[in-house]
């Protein structure tokens, strides 16, 4: 039923453009008229049907054509991700382009092959490159899709250490897939995280093909933390997983991965404790040995100090009584010297007394008085006792002593 | 304290107990004291990493798309 309500040119185009959306689907056509506009966002070229030459001209926007990460070459067969839009400026149809792929295995290993020898010359897997995974990550994000056994079996197999699991759900295959994993990375670069995860499951080469994306691999080769990739594929490793920092085939592996050095170092403080204790009890043991022996060895020191001071002592008690018997020896000795001496003394005293008395006795005999007595006389001429003629002169007075009395008189 | 915290210090008390194992196993004389000293302080660190590796229940935040 037609409606009542009149539309301008304009209105009327954007409603027609709003209905043609519901049209977007995949084209299959050869790329002709390649038209790309140097400086501009914008590029056009035409899509031909290679059967009966069809032909629909294309706008695509160069962001999108980069994500698509293929090259638009004159002839080659692509499949196009596109609606229908009407240009309102002149009113003509053309096809939005959001995607482009390039079609069959060949163009696809052909593509795959150029970009890895492309990036490889520029060295973005190289060895050198690869950052080393924090030792205790613990905020982790992780990129994969909501749906499906990748991220149940991630989160089954992580241990409990308390991570923290920043999680961005996103499309790991299909044409969509390009631009959320990036609008993924770029979210996760803004996140503080210790590193990021990037997983899906396996497949067939054209389902990785958001892996092969080159604008993928740079933004996993410049994100700010170390990127781990499950991205399982036996053969032709998708890019990505060959400029991540490290790459295994499945999420169990990936959480074994980060749950490594939290096992390791439950097992390094364990051994610690061991080690530590054992070697301080083993010193303390030590030392107790050295203090016992030292007890021992100060023990028998003293023994040997108190064996000492007995001998000493009782050397010196014998000593004591040696000299007590030595000094009542001397005693004795004394006594008896004394009593010899007294004896001795009384003998000289008695013999000196005899020796008196004989003397004594001849003095008695002997002396001039008795002599007088006896009739002798002394003559003295002066005070000189007179022995012989010749000491006298006539003349010199002379004193005759006697017994009784002094004569004088004169030579003649 | 904040996991980050303990984090850190789990990396840093890992790596001091290493350093507490070489000196008792390289010290041809050790010296008691100091060796006590050691064993405090390894035993505070066994302690407190022990508890940060004790198991703790995981987080799970699911962060939107941002352009």
């Amino acid at each position: 039923m037609l409606s009542q309500e009149i539309l301008t040119v304009s209105k009327y185009l954007d409603t027609v453009n709003a209905g043609l959306k519901a049209a977007r689907t995949r084209i299959l056509g050869e790329i002709s008229g390649i038209q790309e506009y140097p400086g501009r966002s914008y590029m056009y070229y035409s899509v031909k049907d290679k059967e009966d030459g069809s032909t629909i001209k294309c706008f695509m926007w160069k962001n999108d054509y980069k994500i698509s990460g293929v090259t638009l070459l004159e002839g080659v067969e692509v499949i196009l991700t596109a609606y229908p839009a009407i240009y309102k400026p002149n009113g003509s149809l053309s096809l939005q382009v959001e995607h482009i792929e390039m079609v069959g295995e060949g163009a696809l290993q052909m593509a795959y092959e150029k970009l890895k020898k492309k990036l490889s010359d520029e060295g973005l897997f190289s060895i050198d490159r690869k950052r080393k995974l924090p030792e205790y990550p613990n905020k982790i994000g992780v990129i994969t899709s909501k749906s499906g056994a990748v991220i149940h079996d991630f989160l089954s197999n992580i241990g409990k250490f308390g991570y923290e699991v920043q999680f961005v759900d996103s499309k790991v295959e299909g044409l969509d897939a390009i631009k959320d994993l990036l609008l993924a990375v770029n979210t996760l670069k803004k996140v503080d995280i210790d590193v990021l995860v990037i997983m899906r499951g396996g497949g067939s080469l054209e389902s990785f093909q958001a892996f092969n994306n080159e604008m993928l691999v740079r933004a996993v080769a410049d994100f700010p933390v170390p990127v781990i990739t499950g991205i399982g594929h036996d053969k032709d490793a998708p890019l990505v997983s060959m400029v991540s920092d490290k790459n295994v085939s499945t999420p169990t592996a990936v959480a074994n991965i980060l749950n490594k050095s939290w096992a390791e170092a439950l097992g390094t403080v364990n051994f610690a404790e061991e080690r530590i204790f054992s070697e301080f009890s083993r010193v303390l043991r030590d030392k107790q040995f050295l203090v016992e022996n030292a007890k021992v060895e100060i023990q028998e020191s003293f023994n040997s100090i108190f064996e000492t001071f007995r001998k000493s002592d009782e050397a010196m008690a014998r000593g004591i009584s040696k000299i007590d018997f030595v000094l009542a020896e001397v005693l004795k000795g004394v006594e008896r010297s004394k009593r010899d001496l007294e004896k001795g003394f009384a003998g000289l005293v008695s013999r000196a007394e005899e020796k008196l008395s004989q003397h004594s006795r001849s003095i008695t005999q002997l002396s001039p008085e008795r002599q007088l007595k006896r009739g002798y006389s002394i003559v003295k001429v002066g005070n000189k006792v007179l022995r012989s003629v010749k000491d006298v002169d006539k003349g010199d007075s002379l004193e005759v002593t006697v017994s009784d009395g002094i004569i004088k008189g004169t030579v003649k | 304290m904040k996991k980050t915290t303990q984090k850190g210090s789990l990396n840093e008390g890992l790596k001091r107990l290493n350093q507490i194992v070489s000196w008792f196993e390289n010290e041809s004389e050790l010296d008691v004291e100091k060796g006590l000293e050691l064993v405090k302080e390894g035993a505070e660190i066994i302690k407190n990493s022990k508890e940060r590796l004790k198991e703790i229940e995981n987080e799970f935040v699911e962060i939107k798309k941002k352009i």
